[in-house]
């Protein structure tokens, strides 16, 4: 069972903001004390750079940043640690894909699939890449309930297609796609996968294995972990394909003044120095992780996406946007013709914090015939009480602006 | 709601948002000057009638919050008509009275002005009730830089 209020108190932005409802958890999480004392320890007891040193602290600091490589690998059920970069995060991670993968073999007249709902980092570097390399952009649409037409997948993918990008949650509208199914699809058309998991990983329990995706990204800030690191997965059969992105220390194999040699995967893409600490606050966050039943984690998240809807059709004409029937804990929705900033103002005012705006999808709101929405987005440490506050709220705000 | 609401969406704001003046897709017109916060999708086209003595009627048209709405609607009562230095001046002075750059207890140089003293109290605000004022006096400023040359 997850005892929320447990959980609230290992999070120490709750002791500091007693009265903090924190409904913003889909644009970053709040971080256990865990992770906090992990960077902080780091610092204080075992900063070093990492891979150069010929000193103690250095090697236990290079022992420990690799371990987090460990940590990751069994998280996601990699086969391989040599599988797994680090990055500054999930927009990093795509852009490295697009361009360190896939840019030196996409040809005029080839094609990258997404879908609508891709958030701006899984849309703009496919997009950019596709138009240096005069290559199609392809875009599976999403229906009004905001799913992707999951049958008609196989039809934007053909003989020219060289990647499918998708996310697995939406972190705009929640819909949960059935990535298996599309993996499964897009092998069969010989096509590569890249599965954005930002909005999944911390959650939801993926295996690269199983999943047989190609690639997969993630950030680790918004699985309780600290900002500035974020990961790529590569399948093995992909490693040697992986040029570097960026030049410069600790990359290399060998360099004089005319050429340079570099180092294979993962460490092609370090190039300079690591967000050490970071490593460590995010090993530490996976531990969290690993100590809850991530299943019942996510039950409980979407259960409270599932109430705030139903008590949500009690605040008069509030609209959600978006129904999908696999929903993760994100809620977009509207109240009234009450422009989204002005909602989330007066809720701030109420310790509220939710987003508005276009939660960097607005190919996908204008899709859905909408400019901006509010979004609330769940986490563990969410509760009901805090749902029918917020519920309150909008209720008087309604009454305001009557 | 708290007073800090209550200063922040007075009535002369509500008023302005439900009922913004000169609030139509004006075409054709001499000028059009794009108001567009991409952080937030404001979405706002003035649309501006002016010769070389002054601006005509201005209108507006888009997407957005209350304040920014009422704001750009304040612009288009105040702004149209006016000579471009005149014009100017009323720009500068919104944007001086909103950012407390006289001090925060400066005399505005319109009263309608008064009506967003407030929004210095919302950081996260500043930008809805500023974004079509900067934008219309970069247009005027480009205008005045001509004329200048042209002296």
């Amino acid at each position: 069972m997850i005892d929320p209020n447990l959980i609230r108190s290992h999070f120490p932005i709750f002791q500091h903001h007693p009265d903090l409802v924190y409904f913003d958890n889909a644009a970053t999480t709040q971080r256990p004390q865990t992770t906090i004392d992990a960077v902080s320890k780091f610092y204080s007891q075992r900063n070093a750079n990492i891979h150069r040193g010929l000193y103690s602290l250095s090697t236990d600091a290079t022992a420990g940043y690799e371990s987090g490589r460990e940590k990751v690998k069994d998280f996601i059920g990699a086969d391989t640690v040599q599988s797994i970069a680090f990055t500054k995060g999930t927009t990093e991670s795509i852009n490295v894909v697009a361009n360190s993968f896939l840019g030196p073999r996409l040809q005029p007249g080839d094609n990258v699939v997404i879908s609508a709902m891709e958030h701006h980092s899984n849309l703009i570097p496919w997009q950019q890449i596709c138009l240096q390399k005069k290559a199609e952009l392809r875009v599976i649409p999403v229906d009004k309930s905001g799913e992707l037409g999951i049958n008609n997948i196989g039809d934007f993918l053909d003989s020219k297609t060289r990647m499918l990008a998708i996310t697995h949650i939406s972190n705009t509208l929640g819909t949960i796609n059935p990535v298996e199914r599309i993996v499964e699809i897009a092998h069969k058309n010989q096509v590569p996968v890249l599965i954005d998991a930002a909005q999944s990983i911390c959650l939801h329990p993926i295996n690269v294995d199983t999943l047989a995706c190609n690639f997969l990204v993630f950030s680790s800030h918004k699985m309780f972990g600290p900002f500035g690191v974020g990961v790529l997965y590569v399948h093995p059969d992909h490693m040697e394909d992986m040029l570097p992105y960026n030049y410069g220390g600790g990359m290399v194999t060998h360099v004089d003044f005319h050429k340079s040699s570099f180092m294979a995967y993962p460490h092609n893409l370090e190039a300079g120095t690591s967000a050490i600490a970071e490593v460590f606050g995010l090993s530490s966050a996976i531990d969290y992780l690993n100590n809850i039943d991530r299943l019942e984690a996510s039950d409980y998240v979407h259960g409270l996406a599932h109430y705030f809807k139903e008590r949500l059709a009690e605040v008069g004409t509030a609209v959600v946007v978006g129904s999908p029937e696999n929903c993760a804990g994100i809620v977009s929705f509207l109240l009234d013709d009450i422009h989204p900033h002005d909602v989330a103002t007066f809720l701030a005012e109420e310790n509220i914090a939710i987003r508005a705006g276009h939660h960097c999808t607005q190919p996908l709101l204008e899709q859905m015939g909408v400019k901006a929405t509010l979004r609330a987005s769940f986490s563990i440490y969410n509760t009901r009480e805090e749902i029918d506050h917020m519920i309150a709220v909008l209720k008087k705000i309604q009454k305001f602006w009557a | 709601m708290n007073d800090r609401l209550k200063a922040l969406y007075q009535k002369v704001i509500m008023k302005h948002s439900k009922q913004p003046f000169h609030f139509e897709k004006k075409i054709p017109c001499d000028h059009i000057v794009v108001a567009n916060n991409p952080v937030c999708g404001d979405n706002y086209n003035f649309y501006i009638d002016a010769d070389t003595e002054k601006i005509g009627k201005i209108y507006f048209h888009g997407f957005g919050c209350a304040i920014s709405k009422a704001s750009n609607s304040v612009l288009a009562t105040l702004i149209s008509n006016q000579d471009w230095r005149d014009a100017y001046q009323y720009c500068n002075a919104f944007l001086a009275y909103l950012e407390h750059k006289d001090g925060a207890d400066q005399k505005p140089l319109d009263p309608a002005f008064e009506a967003f003293s407030a929004v210095h109290e919302f950081p996260s605000r500043m930008d809805c009730a500023t974004l079509g004022w900067k934008e219309v006096k970069k247009f005027v400023e480009t205008h005045l830089k001509k004329e200048d040359i042209r002296q």
